[in-house]
């Protein structure tokens, strides 16, 4: 078995609305894995469900084998799943060095007698976090904005930066919520680039998109939900190529064949 | 790292505060000092809670109050040395604070503000009618002066050095830990609690011990009000005592540790320069706060982040977001 992640029958109900409805998932290890499907399809609170956010209805998920079902956020990104969020969760008032050092809060383990005493302990998480976190910086291109507040940069920028702090995790598997919104075609070119890199570094990906340019261009599989429910799976030929999805999800026009 | 020149006003301000008592003859303004240090933990403790984690506590009177009474009972009835007794009333002013957070902290909203209001009143109200344990209404005089190497302390100085020392060990040790990874966490709570579980920070865990730490100072800071009035009451410890506290932390600014120090240092001195309208004190205070949060929100000493929280458009770098998919590179 390579699959990273796993759910069975996962289910979310709030009241009557069943948001996410038996959706049976398997994530390889080393793909991207994409997700569509319209607005309020369900995306957003299955990743809210992957990352312990929302507790399931019913269903079960695994990682690495594990069952991580009822485990809190905190619980699950120790264990290395990281995320981004749809709307932009940065922490907008702390400098962007400081975003991307909350990151390697489950690596460090500075206690308050370290921080009264600055023992050798401190020091090495201090370092741990500037150094690392400035490399990351560097990597998605930020390290002219380190000092920055996190709310004055762009609105893309801000999405890169988010994926930084979710990086600096050191995750085994990344959920992307959206990555591209917000970005313009070059930066969207950029980010593509970026997730492919890291793919290659061997850090799987879950991405919800709607850009399809983006999802046809890096996924290796693509699952398609609609009012909570999987209505197909397979690669982005065969997605393309479904009628019922091309027809009920992606639209007409976005699948035109030039624009992909 | 400090600079030279930080380096030098700290040195600077630090021997003026030694020089202090020797250059003022006058015990009543001696006195005002010293309480201006005391309003300076107090302040500067619940600043810790609201400023850093975002946890709305109104009472810290409550800890206050029980920090001050652990003193003087053990301190009258059992003769322990106000030596002891500074860190134990911290401690057991803590363990109440793990109580309280330990039932609220995992909700969001304002149950936390509410349970710390009522908890203020409650632990007034049983200090008043527990009398067995606390006199009651008569309160409990003559608590001992403190002793150091066979020495009673008792002059305003003494008094004058003790509350220094504390104030001092308390900001140093504060500003140890917020720029530590635990600081890091308590304002990435504050600032998005989703987004930090999801960094792995167990927030309940660092409210709690967010919660703890700010308490264990209100109890340090109630213990040295016991010892220092030689004698208290529940009177000294009702919600106006917290909402006092409460508008210094406004005042001065939330946030940051330099916020706190000058709103104690500043609502303490103005109602003494009114005395002759000492009724008029919580009327003062409200219209401080209600002054400050027109003209400048972020507190006297509001650290150029939360500036930009309320006046963004003002000091922004960048440019501002563009509209979705505009033509616009990152500047």
């Amino acid at each position: 078995m390579t699959a990273i992640l796993q759910t069975a029958n996962l289910s979310k109900s709030f009241g009557g609305l069943h948001a996410v409805e038996a959706v049976n998932l398997e994530v390889e290890r080393g793909h991207i894995h994409g997700i569509i499907g319209p607005n309020g399809a369900g995306k957003t609170t299955l990743f809210n469900l992957l990352t312990g956010t929302y507790t399931p209805s019913r269903g079960e998920i695994y990682f690495n084998g594990l069952s991580i079902t009822r485990l809190s956020p905190e619980r699950i990104a120790r264990l290395g799943i990281a995320r981004t969020f749809q709307n932009i969760k940065l922490f907008k008032y702390m400098s962007v060095l400081d975003n991307v050092k909350i990151g390697f809060h489950t690596q460090t383990e500075t206690s308050f007698w370290d921080a009264f005493f600055h023992t050798s302990r401190f020091h090495r998480d201090e370092r741990i976090a500037a150094q690392k976190g400035f490399e990351i910086l560097t990597r998605v291109g930020l390290a002219k904005h380190a000092d920055d507040l996190a709310s004055n940069l762009p609105y893309g920028t801000q999405r890169k930066l988010e994926i930084a702090r979710a990086l600096a995790t050191q995750p085994q598997l990344l959920l992307l919520d959206e990555p591209a919104a917000g970005m313009n075609p070059a930066e969207t070119a950029e980010l593509i680039d970026f997730i492919r890199k890291l793919n290659q570094e061997g850090l799987t990906i879950i991405i919800i998109e709607h850009d399809m340019k983006l999802i046809m261009n890096l996924c290796h599989r693509i699952t398609v939900i609609h009012h909570g429910e999987k209505i197909f799976e397979g690669t982005p030929v065969e997605v393309q190529n479904h009628p019922g999805v091309i027809e009920a999800y992606l639209g007409k026009g976005r699948l035109n064949p030039s624009a992909v | 790292m400090a600079s030279f020149k930080q380096k030098l006003v700290y040195f600077l301000s630090a021997i003026a505060l030694l020089m202090f008592p020797w250059f003022i003859q006058n015990d009543y303004w001696l006195r005002v000092a010293i309480m201006i240090g005391l309003y300076i933990i107090l302040a500067s403790s619940l600043n810790l809670i609201n400023g850093y984690t975002g946890q709305f506590n109104i009472g810290h009177a409550g800890f206050y109050c029980i920090g001050a009474y652990t003193a003087a009972i053990l301190a009258t009835r059992y003769h322990f040395s106000f030596w002891l007794l500074l860190p134990l009333s911290g401690i057991v002013a803590a363990l109440f604070s793990i109580l309280i957070g330990l039932a609220t902290l995992r909700l969001k909203g304002i149950y936390f503000s509410m349970t710390t209001l009522g908890f203020s009143e409650i632990i007034r109200l049983t200090v008043l009618n527990w009398a067995s344990l606390t006199r009651g209404p008569m309160g409990i005089p003559g608590i001992p002066l403190p002793e150091l190497f066979g020495f009673h302390l008792a002059s305003n100085r003494h008094f004058y050095y003790i509350v220094l020392a504390l104030t001092g060990i308390m900001l140093f040790l504060s500003k140890r830990v917020i720029s530590s990874r635990i600081g890091r966490a308590w304002i990435a709570i504050r600032e998005d609690e989703d987004a930090a579980r999801a960094m792995g920070v167990e927030t309940f865990r660092y409210k709690l011990y967010n919660l703890i730490f700010g308490t264990f100072w209100a109890g340090v800071a109630g213990c040295f009000y016991a010892f220092f009035t030689s004698f208290i009451s529940a009177d000294s410890f009702t919600l106006d005592e917290g909402f006092s506290i409460l508008a210094m932390v406004l005042v001065g600014g939330q946030g940051n540790l330099i916020g706190p120090v000058i709103g104690a240092a500043s609502l303490t001195i103005l109602p003494e320069i009114f005395r002759n309208m000492a009724q008029l004190r919580l009327v003062i205070f409200g219209a401080a706060i209600l002054i400050m949060i027109y003209l400048r929100p972020q507190g006297l000493a509001g650290s150029s982040i939360l500036s930009q929280k309320y006046h963004y458009p003002k000091i922004q770098r960048h440019s501002p977001p563009k509209h979705q998919g505009q033509q616009e590179v990152s500047p």
